[in-house]
This record gives C-alpha cells, sequence and structure tokens, in this order.
C-alpha cells in the first residue's frame, strides 16, 4: 500500500494530464486494509438502496380508506424542511442539489424516498448513468385531486 | 401561490384530528380542547375555516370551498412552471 501511494504520488504529475489512468491506477489500492466485514455491509446497503420504492396506490375513495395516503401526501407537502417547494424550483435535480437546500441527507433520503412512493417524482438517470429525480406532473395532478377531494368531503 | 407556512396550516388542519375530522366537523362541540389539539384550532383559524368564540365554534364551509379554489390555482401554477 505505501509503495503504491508512493508511486502514484509520484507519478501524480504526470498523470494530472491523463486522468483515466490515474483512477485505474489508485482503485486497486482503495479497499486494501478496510475489513471484509465492513464491505460486505456496504455493498448490501447500496444493494438496499437501489431496491425499487414501493408505490401506494393514489387516489381517493373516501376518509376512512384514504386518510393514510392524505397523510403521507401532505407531510411530503409540508415537511421535511420545505423540499417539496425546493423541488418544484428545481424541477429535475440530482440528490445533492436537493441536499445543498435542505441541509440534512437524512432528511433528503426520507423526502426523496416518501415522494417516490406517492408518484411526485420520479427515478431517471443523466447520460453518464448518475441518478436524477424529476417532478412529475402527473403525480402532481393526482397529489392536487387526492387534496381538494378531501377538502370537499368536509363542505 | 401557497406558502410554506398554508401548506403546514392545511396539513395540521386536515391531519391533525385524524380520519374523524368529517364527524367532528359535523359536531365541533366533540373536538376536544387540549395541548395536542391546540395546534389545529390556531391552523383552522388561520385559514379562516373556524371561528371560535367561547364554547362555541362555527365552521365556515365557505372558507373551505375557497380554500379548494385556491389549491386548485396554487397547483395550476405550479404545473405551468413544471411545463415552461
Amino acid at each position: 500500500m505505501v509503495g503504491g501511494t508512493l508511486r502514484v504520488a509520484t507519478m501524480s504529475p504526470i498523470w494530472r494530464f491523463i486522468p483515466n489512468r490515474i483512477a485505474k491506477e489508485i482503485k486497486k489500492y482503495v479497499h486494501e486494509d478496510v475489513d471484509d466485514e465492513f464491505l460486505e455491509r456496504a455493498i448490501s446497503i447500496a444493494r438496499l438502496g437501489k431496491r425499487k420504492t414501493e408505490q401506494k396506490p393514489i387516489e381517493w375513495v373516501n376518509w376512512g380508506e384514504s386518510y393514510q395516503i392524505l397523510e403521507t401526501i401532505l407531510n411530503v407537502l409540508s415537511g421535511f424542511g420545505g423540499a417539496f417547494l425546493h423541488a418544484l424550483e428545481l424541477k429535475e435535480f440530482y440528490f445533492r442539489e436537493l441536499h445543498i437546500r435542505i441541509g440534512s441527507a437524512k432528511v433528503t433520503r426520507a423526502w426523496i424516498k416518501n415522494a417516490l412512493s406517492i408518484g411526485l417524482i420520479k427515478r431517471d438517470s443523466d447520460p453518464h448513468g448518475v441518478v436524477r429525480y424529476v417532478v412529475d406532473p402527473k403525480g402532481l395532478r393526482r397529489i392536487r385531486d387526492i387534496i381538494v377531494r378531501a377538502l370537499e368531503d368536509l363542505i | 401561490m401557497l406558502s410554506q407556512d398554508d401548506l403546514r396550516d392545511i396539513t395540521i388542519f386536515l391531519t391533525a384530528l385524524g380520519s374523524d375530522l368529517p364527524n367532528l366537523l359535523r359536531d365541533p362541540s366533540r373536538i376536544p380542547r387540549t395541548q395536542k389539539t391546540r395546534l389545529w384550532f390556531e391552523s383552522a383559524s388561520r385559514l379562516g375555516i373556524i371561528e371560535v368564540s367561547g364554547d362555541i365554534i362555527r365552521i365556515r364551509r365557505d372558507r373551505i370551498r375557497e380554500l379548494v379554489e385556491l389549491i386548485d390555482r396554487a397547483f395550476d401554477e405550479w404545473l405551468e412552471e413544471l411545463s415552461g
């Protein structure tokens, strides 16, 4: 590991002009000396993260049957550090872009998970395969219908 | 356009009393006056949906109708911005 690090350091001025080569060179040192158990746990967490978020049925029946979905929708719209209005402003965003506005990775992750579950946002990817999220107009319309119907049932 | 505070008030109004809200609005005297429901009273008053005078709670259904229109307009604007 030390020899490798030294080699990378010595060669870095040259490799600055060939970034892909240096990335390939240091890749093999990244997991060296890291406990196998820790690596396995990291891999399993990544797998969980990629699991598809369960989408809830988005339709209004009545207050008794649809209360849970109404509660989830309203929490997504009003909670999580104002994530909804930030997402609307951005229209489409990387996790990091929303995270910067909200200030907490945990809150951002929770909001994205909930917003995906009610169909407010869709998962997409940029040309480099990096995950982006897009506010879905169809989802926004469905959400409006539920809130409006819940209120109309109170009139 | 709905602000973050409006969204918060709408959320509290619709969820703080649970799924029994329609029944409670039919008979507002059943709404308990507790520390827990204090937030609901504040939000509903700010939205103009209730008027409290002593022990009497008046539900203003015309204000609920206006709130529906306000929400409709806000979503229309958001949808327009998304398509722009």
